[in-house]
């Protein structure tokens, strides 16, 4: 039997009038009818075939963008709201991953697995349909952690809801006879179920060593690479032009730097330099606008640095930046709606970057970065669609309604609505943010 | 008016996660229970069932003659000048009605997310005339009428307002004190006499015997530094209170200065407004190395005792193209930007809001009047975090806005 699934009344990104009908067989987009005015041309040439068959079910999106879905590319599902409602506020990275590592080795399999669950779910409810999550790998944990986030992708998949990857966040030390254990630990986490090789390397004795023992050790298993990379605002710091180096040199394909912080201390001159050599490698780059405000740079007294990586630079040289949350209500960083338009906000605030943007580096960029192809709104893309309340765009981003519906392939994942009432004796008169 | 004699809310928490029920007195709208309140015949019970009960926000710096001017079209100005001068150059065309609509759907709008006070400030320029400043007194008015916010309108003296270029607009400040505004402003720092039009704006606001919100300092560069004529000025007139809105470049002076001047205006009782999502937005992102933030210094100004409250600004206009209108954007913002709690960051967005605006204080204590927000979550920190816009807006003791989010992951997903 077959299926349609007709989204009618919401309007494209620009505000164009548009209505999309969905094949539910197979999930792609079968027709996007642009209603521009009453009597345009394709608006007719759409009513000569329309009729062809009833749509299975109407989906009223009155008031509603429709946009793709968006991509996390950067979060720690394993760390995930595990201070709910504490609040925790470490001032440094170091303090945070001191009591992090003391309470994850009483964090049994299943509240990993509980607190992940509900973080997706309410990823997906607010329109992120692909996530890649670092996930701890150490001697404080094994490989338990990815076990159980494993545990997660696989039912999430089952379910239908989101697409999940696995980098293996290996702890340092990773370098000598010390690190022996994590290098075992991250080959071992590579069998449990990681598709990719992570790290701290900044974090260990000799972060430049550090670096390339990661990148062998994808290199050696043929798998992607995604390195916490450079994360302070101390100019010193710097392993991305040795990690960009190493891409190309090991061919790696599918390699993200994420954070970058030290780039934006660097000079102008060197940061070009550099940028030049992480484009040259199509090493991508992840920034967590909301995460760097809050560590890095805050606590220099006079002009405080902003902690986010150099996004013009880099974009200049051709680099792919895409944009995640990263930690959200944890041990490591209080704040966090699970939501791409919050992220994109406070990029766009964060790095005077255009909101819409600032969208893409949530979306198409993101995807770029992940190493998937490209999703449009045209015939015959899967239809991973988030409907959203507002005109346009730029309104859907600056108000960030929680009024969403989410499909992936083709299916309606999730809905939310929002009802809003004033008291009878004073009507609003705005009816665009309301329902009735 | 009400044909209860209650109010109670029911199932909520207080900030720090405690069950406790809430009785508001229906006539004189001020909390007579909190905890647990023994229900009565003749209650209105509103249910708040996994929501904290908080006291209400308050916005200490909006700007609601320019709000919502920029919504099919992200305005990207580069500079404050720039945008000052796109601004400018629509005045001539911007009509009373206009004006009245946009600042009256803001008003709902933040009235439905929490906020029930509002200092706007509202631009007075040759330009524009008086037509801004009384569409705002109307809208104020009209506001309170309907019982949803108490408003203070800032006569937003455009520049220049110093030496002899400015009497034009040193005449429309005092027409504007006639036509009924609350508190003088102006904005020395993009003056070209900067030491002229913060005179000025003194001489004004210590003849109309109304308090003073002046536009500080919007630069990361340290040269200007208009905050230390702020201070000498409020220690040698009689005016009624002083607010120093932005202070940007105070976080660009050495610490030692940084200090020193927060000793000051601690001393002179001058409040202070940051505004965290505009100052990221404005200042120092430019800067290739190290951009800074371009907020004040928040923690000298709060160390020396100096009130520092935080607003949203300018919202979907020709300045900037973001905000929610949500006290909780401007409250994790804020947290974020000067890496402080969910409480302290929402204390500034409350209290010493309300502190620095001259309002009298609310708290969610029995005496206290009924402005308060209740919004999904287990206590203040999940709140800020989460953002929900789930909630219910009191005023005085009556429901003036109630938003219900239902929904979430289909059931029986499986592929």
């Amino acid at each position: 039997m077959t299926g349609s699934l007709l989204l009618r009344g919401g309007v494209l990104a620009d505000g164009t009038p548009t209505t999309i009908t969905i094949d539910t067989d197979t999930g792609l987009i079968e027709r996007v009818e642009h209603m521009i005015q009453p009597g345009d041309e394709r608006q007719i040439a759409a009513f000569d075939d329309a009729g062809a068959r009833m749509p299975s079910e109407v989906v009223d999106c009155s008031g509603m963008v429709i946009l793709n879905t968006a991509v996390e590319p950067h979060a720690h599902l394993d760390k995930v709201l595990s201070a709910a409602g504490q609040a925790a506020l470490p001032d440094t990275l170091e303090a945070a991953i001191e009591e992090w590592t003391a309470a994850s080795q009483r964090i049994s399999h299943d509240d990993t697995v509980r607190r992940a669950t509900s973080a997706v779910e309410s990823m997906v409810a607010r329109g992120t349909t692909i996530i890649r999550s670092h996930v701890d790998v150490s001697r404080a944990v094994g490989v338990r952690a990815v076990r159980a986030i494993a545990e997660v992708r696989d039912a999430m998949a089952q379910r239908g809801l989101a697409d999940i990857e696995i980098v293996a966040l290996a702890a340092p030390p990773m370098l000598d006879s010390a690190g022996a254990q994590h290098r075992d630990l991250l080959r071992e986490a590579l069998a449990s179920g990681a598709d990719i090789v992570g790290g701290v390397p900044h974090l260990d004795s000799d972060p430049i060593a550090a670096t390339t023992v990661a990148a062998m050790i994808a290199a050696e298993a043929g798998v992607g690479i995604d390195l916490h990379t450079d994360e302070t605002v101390d100019p010193a710091m710097m392993t991305l032009q040795h990690f960009a180096r190493l891409v190309g040199d090991l061919g790696i394909r599918n390699a993200v730097a994420s954070h970058c912080i030290s780039l934006s201390t660097q000079s102008i001159d060197r940061q070009r330099a550099i940028a030049a050599d992480v484009a040259a490698a199509s090493l991508a780059v992840t920034t967590m606008p909301l995460t760097s405000l809050f560590y890095f740079g805050w606590d220099q007294a006079v002009c405080p640095p902003r902690g986010l990586t150099a996004i013009n630079t880099l974009e200049e040289a051709g680099v792919v930046v895409a944009a995640g949350a990263d930690n959200v209500r944890d041990h490591f960083f209080p704040f966090g709606r699970f939501d791409p338009f919050e992220t994109a906000a406070v990029l766009s605030m964060a790095a005077h970057i255009d909101p819409a943007h600032a969208w893409e580096m949530c979306t198409a960029r993101g995807r770029a970065a992940l190493g998937r192809p490209a999703a449009t709104i045209e015939r015959g893309q899967v239809a991973d669609l988030l409907l959203i309340r507002g005109r346009n765009l730029g309104e859907a981003i600056a108000a960030a309604s929680e009024h969403r519906i989410v499909l992936r392939r083709g299916r309606i994942i999730a809905r939310t609505d929002v009802h809003h009432t004033n008291t009878p004796s004073n009507t609003p008169s705005n009816q665009q943010e309301q329902t009735t | 008016m009400s044909s209860h004699e209650r109010t109670v809310l029911v199932g909520g928490v207080l900030a720090d996660g405690t069950r406790a029920d809430i009785a508001i007195d229906a006539t004189t709208g001020i909390i007579s229970g909190v905890g647990d309140v023994e229900h009565r015949p003749g209650d209105e019970a509103v249910d708040c069932t996994g929501m904290v009960v908080l006291a209400s926000a308050v916005d200490a710096h909006a700007h609601l003659d320019k709000v919502l001017s920029a919504r099919d079209r992200a305005a990207m100005p580069a500079t404050l000048n720039e945008a000052v001068q796109d601004w400018m150059e629509r005045w001539p065309n911007i009509t009373t009605a206009d004006f009245v609509e946009r600042a009256t759907e803001a008003v709902e709008l933040m009235a439905a997310r929490g906020t029930t006070a509002i200092r706007t400030h509202v631009d007075v320029g040759t330009g524009v005339g008086l037509r801004s400043v009384e569409a705002l007194v109307q809208v104020r008015d009209d506001v309170a009428a309907r019982g949803i916010a108490d408003l203070q309108v800032v006569a937003l003296a455009a520049p220049p307002l110093g030496g002899a270029a400015g009497a034009p607009h040193r005449r429309l400040l005092e027409s504007a004190v006639d036509a009924g505004i609350d508190i003088i402003g102006g904005s020395p720092d993009i003056d070209p006499d900067l030491p002229g039009a913060t005179i000025a704006a003194f001489d004004v606001a210590e003849r109309a015997r109304l308090p003073l919100d002046l536009h500080c300092d919007q630069s990361t560069d340290p040269h200007l530094f208009g905050l230390r004529d702020i201070i000498r000025l409020t220690n040698e007139r009689d005016v009624v209170a002083v607010v120093a809105s932005h202070c940007v470049s105070l976080a660009s002076q050495p610490e030692s200065v940084q200090h020193e001047t927060a000793e000051l205006m601690a001393a002179a009782g001058i409040g202070v407004t940051t505004m965290p999502l505009t100052s990221l937005f404005y200042f120092g992102w430019d800067q290739p190395v190290g951009p800074p933030r371009g907020l004040t210094a928040i923690r000298v100004l709060k160390e020396h005792g100096v009130v520092v409250a935080a607003g949203a600004d300018n919202v979907r206009d020709v300045f900037f193209p973001l905000g929610r209108f949500d006290p909780f954007e401007t409250a994790s913002v804020l947290a974020m930007a000067s890496h402080c709690s969910p409480a302290e960051a929402w204390a500034m967005c409350t209290v010493d809001a309300r502190r620095v605006m001259g309002l009298p204080p609310v708290s969610v204590e029995v005496g206290s009047r009924a402005d308060l927000v209740a919004i999904r979550g287990q206590n203040l920190n999940e709140a800020v975090a989460a953002a929900s816009e789930h909630r219910t807006v009191l005023r005085a003791g009556r429901v003036i806005a109630r938003t219900l989010v239902n929904g979430g992951i289909e059931n029986g997903v499986v592929e």
